[in-house]
């Protein structure tokens, strides 16, 4: 089986030491990140990317995944203990897991929500293993058309999944789009939007932009709540540790289907672990036997979401790595971390380096098996974490901000751009205009761009040639079904009263 | 939580529209080229226009939403947001002072210092916080900071001027 021998060259890859250092290290930042409450993936990536860039091109990668989860697993921590979901996909989990930490079983929730992730990883290995190769072969026969109208489908459900108006969403892709406008322009060499100055030549560096508008915008908002800040009681009542066999029982089906939906929702874009968890529920919530249970701890209501979310991060891989168009925020910043460290993601990325591929797959159980290992008896020890007064955490985050961005191109202009677009970010948050949809643009507008041009010239400027194209067409359908599936799904609940979302809140 | 709050929407819609209308004037020197031969100033000068109409459609949404819902009737609509409170100006100050500074320091000053400028800066960002503990954790921070970066990762910085 070619798919077995592709693994084993992925597992030499990740179990040669320094990867299996730099997995460790990725996730214990991670998960110490995901545990602080008010800092979600994002951010934290955001404020430890830098010190990814200083490792070799796969462990950097890995290191960089390693962290990805080590922050979902931290915040779902966090989510069932003290009910301070630090993102959306742990929101779900803290429905029913924070009830079960209060009837003092947040024990057998804190294990069921590891094993759930754990079983979700493992599947959703395979999954990328197996589609990953063959959606690559697929897209090697995409040209300029496939692609643009590819990246359209991506930045419109990015948009289209943001809370509050669509328009909202539509205007931040396009800032972002613009945003990635700036500099010399590739063809021309002409200059644009720089201001006459030489710093913006090479355009905003994606860095800059990640950590100025979710690492420190989240410093800047937790400070301005000052003493509105939650307040956190780090005492957590143990009773039992381990889950009893009808916990297990109980949650084995849960986690196979949310796994299910997890894998597949992951692949599509724009979707990722957040709306996984979410579906996942609410299917548990209505085929589940135990469904009268669900929001008074129902380890269902945890295991479904956690297999969900897991398989989804993981297989949100696929479309990244294969085909160079990420799903969401997050895989812009593995995108974007890929890109400079000289890998070009895209079909032939399995190709030309295997080694990479397969290591950083075969990585993705590694990291799980050590978030294992590492959530299961230090649990009490993350929590700890949070009593670290944030008047201490806070210079000691602009610290590794400052340090981490100087570090990249010695520049002391970067300083004063991250600080510049981290105001930017905390007026973003002002106006409650989301930054993921921004992010996605700026790093696909230069492909955008490339590809448009492209292909009107291949169609001697005909427009047409986007929806004459098979394949181009059908991503152009499917972006409006899409969109026009989710805009009369919100319609809808405007105008009936929200009943759920109150109660879940 | 009020999640479409039509003041917020519209003071979004404005600055879109403003950086949208922005993006047009800068992109008018921008050659533009032909539908066959797409120029420099192509995608800049739609990206322009998209930005400009989705603002303006923010606003006429936010402004239908408002007549529609009884919640907003007879209230002010442009409601410009309020002053921030002392508070959250000093911190804002207080952490782009440090960020700053430590731009300006860490070149001529190394980086124990910078970094050390900018803890003690930051930490005043919160009152309550004694001058003791910011100096404390103006040696703490940057000395860990030092052995993370300098020791473990073994970044070439030059740590003292």
């Amino acid at each position: 089986m070619e798919l077995f021998a592709n693994l084993a060259t992925g597992f030499d890859v990740a179990l040669s030491p320094s990867a299996m250092l730099y997995c460790l290290i990725g996730v214990t930042l991670g998960t110490f990140i995901g545990v602080l409450p008010g800092i979600g993936p994002l951010a934290a990536i955001g404020v430890l990317l830098p010190i990814t860039f200083h490792a070799p091109q796969t462990e950097a990668i890995i290191m960089l995944a390693g962290i990805y989860y080590g922050t979902m697993y931290g915040g779902s921590t966090v989510a069932i203990l003290l009910n301070l979901p630090g993102t959306a996909a742990s929101a779900v989990v803290a429905i029913d897991g924070h009830q079960m930490a209060k009837q003092g079983r947040a024990g057998p929730a804190l294990v069921m929500t590891t094993l759930s992730s754990f079983f979700g990883g493992c599947v959703a290995i395979i999954v990328v293993a197996g589609f990953a190769p063959p959606l690559a072969q697929f897209a090697l026969r995409f040209q300029s058309p496939e692609y643009f109208s590819l990246m359209i489908m991506g930045l419109l459900a990015a948009a289209v999944l943001v809370q509050g108006p669509f328009l909202k969403g539509i205007a931040m892709v396009l800032l972002g789009l613009l945003i990635g406008t700036v500099g010399q322009e590739t063809i021309s060499g002409l200059p644009r939007f720089t201001f006459d100055t030489l710093y913006l030549y090479d355009g905003l560096s994606f860095v800059v932009v990640v950590i100025g508008l979710f690492g420190l915008a989240e410093v800047l908002r937790n400070l301005a709540l000052g003493a509105d800040r939650e307040k956190v009681d780090t005492r957590v009542g143990w009773r039992e540790l381990i889950p009893t066999k009808r916990d297990m029982k109980d949650s084995f089906m849960p986690t196979a289907r949310g796994t299910g939906i997890g894998a597949f929702l992951g692949i599509l874009p724009g979707a990722g672990p957040a709306i996984a968890s979410f579906v996942a529920y609410a299917l548990e919530k209505r085929v589940s036997k135990n469904r009268r249970n669900f929001g008074r701890g129902a380890i269902e209501g945890i295991a479904a979401p956690e297999g969900a979310n897991n398989a989804a991060a993981q297989t949100s891989f696929i479309p990244t790595l294969s085909l160079g168009i990420p799903g969401d925020a997050i895989m812009a910043i593995m995108l974007g971390a890929l890109m400079i460290h000289g890998l070009t993601p895209g079909p032939q990325i399995i190709q030309n380096n295997p080694e990479f591929f397969w290591g950083l797959i075969a990585s993705f159980w590694i990291g799980n098996l050590f978030l294992l290992l590492l959530n299961l008896p230090f649990v009490g020890l993350w929590i700890k974490i949070l009593s670290i007064p944030y008047s201490i955490l806070f210079p000691a985050i602009l610290s590794f901000i400052a340090i981490g961005i100087y570090s990249l191109y010695r520049e002391p202009m970067d300083i004063f751009m991250v600080t510049g677009i981290g105001l930017v970010g905390y007026l973003f948050i002002k106006l409650r205009c989301e930054a993921a949809p921004l992010l996605l643009g700026l790093i696909l507008s230069p492909l955008l761009e490339e590809n448009l041009r492209r292909s009107m010239l291949v169609s001697r400027g005909d427009p047409m040639i986007f929806v004459e194209r098979p394949i181009s067409l059908i991503f152009l359908i499917l972006t409006v079904t899409g969109v026009g599936l989710v805009l009369l799904g919100s319609w809808r609940a405007s105008r009936t009263p929200q009943t759920e979302e109150g109660s879940a809140k | 939580m009020n999640r479409d709050d039509p003041q917020t929407d519209l003071l979004a819609a404005a600055m879109f529209m403003v950086i949208g209308a922005g993006a047009i004037w800068i992109a008018l020197d921008y050659p533009v080229g032909t539908l066959r031969r797409l120029g420099p100033g192509a995608l800049p000068m739609g990206l322009g226009v998209l930005l400009l109409a989705s603002g303006l459609g923010l606003a006429m949404q936010a402004l239908l939403r408002a007549r529609l819902d009884p919640q907003w009737q007879g209230k002010p609509l442009i409601n410009l947001p309020k002053l921030p409170s002392i508070h959250v100006i000093r911190s804002t100050v207080c952490v782009v002072a440090g960020l700053g500074l430590f731009g300006l320091l860490v070149r001529p000053a190394g980086l124990f210092l910078a970094t050390a400028t900018l803890v003690l800066v930051s930490s005043r960002a919160e009152a309550g916080t004694p001058i003791l503990g910011s100096l404390a954790l103006a040696v703490v921070i940057p000395a860990a900071c030092v052995g993370i970066f300098v020791y473990g990762i073994g970044l070439p910085f030059r740590v003292w001027p």
